[in-house]
């Protein structure tokens, strides 16, 4: 039997030292949640495998002085769930969170994780993506920071260099009359992937017309989409009718979906329109909107 | 490559083992220390028959690999019952029939009494939610479902 | 219903099983639960595809690994000829029941066992798998009962 190496780096230099000696195939373990099933099926045949759980800064989520989040990138799901603070302020980001898997998995699956498996219709990015949070990197050429949307580039195939790896996530203050949601859309009621996933983070002004907004969708192309248009079709609105209807229908545009046993190219893109709807309903709510 | 060496605390003792890198936390229950309480229905995180509290956090033993576990707590459903005082939940999991076959119940009893240690007055749908990791396919979810809050309202009775 | 009430030792009483205790602590033996010196294990190889004709099965390698202890196909199992024959309580057709134990010419379903290999250990065993060469012409699957009359049932 092929035998696997297996390291616990304490520090961050320690990790990327180790990601860039690894002669062929180095693989990181936060929550395992993906990597196990991957060993398992032989998916992926990995030398070593690199335990980031025993560096503090992957495992802490820490609020700021200013109001913003560092957040771990080995934080499990139900770990911010437990959290008053985070759940308080961006209750869509933890919402897109604690989605993943059963009770079991949120025990243990990553943030980091979930978007370094890079899949189209990873819970947690929508949301992520619409509350413009950002990625710590570090590798052999130090650290770079670089928005979420930017690290998957294909189904499975994330933007890291050999070397790189994700240490936390940057997630900025909830500003004044803000508020994010995300919403998903599975063929049954829990466990499952989505069909459809919608994260929107937006601000209302004193008067409830919207300020900014940003709306991002999941599983309906290969990889979580930033629809600017959607944005637009609202900014400035006090969200009536033609707004949101104009909204549905930049989500709908922006879908490039697969057709899957869980549903056709039809019905996510008709979905990607409902669940922006809603969604921003949700947003603006917790913004305030009366 | 050499084993890792592990020592743990199992079930509040403490335990030490050798394991590779490819054995998980269920693989070294079962295969290395011989708790076989603990079930394998999938490998893949999907049915929760493996379901164990590492540091207090309810998770899959199938997910978790056992060189992760050094200076780890975990508690399996071999300590679950204090030496021949069964927990209130398996009492009444035993009055209320909710087992047959019995290879979910070790992972429903485990996640069950999570849930209730955060929470001794859940509704049905936190319940339902709780435990839609634990797949159970003779019994049906009714019966486990009655019988966790069942005893959820006697540990409210008890704390009065 | 009757209204007479009897008295019933068993009927319309609630028992604790038997098996409980057992089962609620964890300490109930379930086949798999056991573990013996000198045991082997058993490892099925199945197929990837929904309908294919089995041209060749290669199971040289896998027994040559070390640690295996044996490699059967179809090959191993008599065929039966196709008549109901009395099972416990039912009736039973052997030959259909031998060629879904084990594809014999074609298989029928993407899952199907098409080998399987008894080792010394369940990681000897999964590479014996590996080293099965199956050669296999895959045809398009059947999903609607009335293709039987053109002649492409997997079962014709």
């Amino acid at each position: 039997m092929e035998s696997v190496e297996f390291e616990r780096p304490g520090t961050v230099e320690e990790a990327v030292a180790l990601l860039q000696g690894a002669s062929g195939n180095a693989k990181i373990l936060a929550g395992g949640t993906d990597l196990l099933v991957q060993l398992r099926a032989h998916m992926v045949e990995p030398d070593v495998i690199i335990d980031i759980k025993h560096i503090e800064e992957t495992r802490t989520l820490t609020k700021n002085s200013d109001g913003s989040y560092t957040i771990g990138a080995a934080v499990a799901g139900a770990e911010a769930g437990d959290r008053d603070d985070i759940t308080k302020d961006w209750p869509g980001v933890v919402e897109g969170w604690e989605l993943i898997g059963s009770t079991q998995i949120q025990g243990r699956a990553s943030l980091g994780g979930n978007l370094c498996n890079a899949s189209p219709a990873g819970d947690s990015v929508p949301a992520m993506v619409a509350a413009g949070m950002t990625v710590n990197i570090a590798g052999p050429n130090g650290r770079r920071t670089i928005p979420v949307e930017e690290v998957t580039v294909a189904p499975g195939r994330t933007c890291l260099e050999k070397g790189e790896f994700v240490v936390s996530f940057n997630l900025p203050a909830r500003p004044a009359g803000g508020g994010d949601a995300y919403l998903r859309l599975i063929p049954r009621t829990e466990m499952d992937i989505a069909v459809v996933g919608c994260g929107v983070a937006l601000t209302l002004d004193t008067d409830g017309v919207v300020k900014t907004a940003k709306v991002s969708l999941g599983a309906v192309a290969a990889t979580v989409l930033v629809v600017e248009d959607a944005a637009k079709a609202i900014i400035g609105t006090k969200l009536d009718a033609d707004a949101m209807a104009a909204l549905d229908a930049a989500c709908q545009a922006a879908c490039k979906p697969i057709d899957d046993k869980r549903g056709t190219i039809e019905y996510r893109t008709k979905i990607a329109g409902v669940l922006g709807r809603r969604a921003v309903t949700i947003a603006a709510e917790r913004a305030g909107k009366k | 490559m050499a084993k890792h060496h592990i020592s743990a605390t199992l079930n509040g003792e403490p335990v030490e083992f050798l394991c590779s890198t490819r054995q998980t936390l269920l693989d070294v229950l079962r295969d290395e220390l011989n708790l076989t309480g603990s079930k394998e229905g999938c490998a893949s995180g999907d049915c929760g028959a493996c379901s164990v509290m590492v540091d207090d956090r309810l998770v899959c033993s199938c997910l978790v690999l056992g060189a992760e576990c050094d200076n780890k707590k975990i508690d399996s459903i071999e300590g679950m019952a204090d030496g021949e005082k069964l927990h209130p939940l398996q009492t009444k999991f035993l009055e209320e029939a909710a087992l047959q076959c019995g290879i979910c119940t070790p992972g429903v009893l485990v996640a069950a009494k999570a849930l209730l240690e955060r929470n001794n007055n859940p509704t049905e749908t936190e319940v339902r939610y709780w435990l839609a990791g634990n797949l159970c396919r003779c019994t049906g979810y009714d019966k486990i479902i009655r019988a966790v809050m069942s005893t959820a309202a006697d540990m409210r009775e008890n704390a009065k | 219903m009757s209204s007479e009430q009897k008295d019933y030792k068993w009927v319309g009483t609630r028992q604790i099983r038997p098996d409980g205790h057992d089962k609620v602590t964890g300490r109930a033996k379930f086949g798999s639960d056991f573990s013996l010196s000198g045991m082997i294990h058993g490892r099925v190889l199945r197929s990837p595809h929904a309908h294919a004709i089995i041209q060749s099965i290669d199971t040289s390698k896998a027994e040559a690994l070390p640690g295996v202890k044996a490699v059967i196909t179809s090959k191993d199992l008599k065929d039966q000829p196709s008549e109901l024959k009395p099972a416990g309580e039912g009736m039973v057709n052997y030959r259909d029941m031998t060629r879904n134990v084990m594809a014999r010419e074609k298989v029928l379903y993407d899952g199907h066992a098409v080998a399987a290999v008894a080792a010394t250990t369940v990681e000897i065993a999964e590479a014996a798998l590996e080293l099965i060469d199956v050669k296999y012409e895959v045809l398009p699957p059947c999903r609607r009962c009335r293709r039987r009359d053109e002649g492409r049932c997997p079962y014709s």
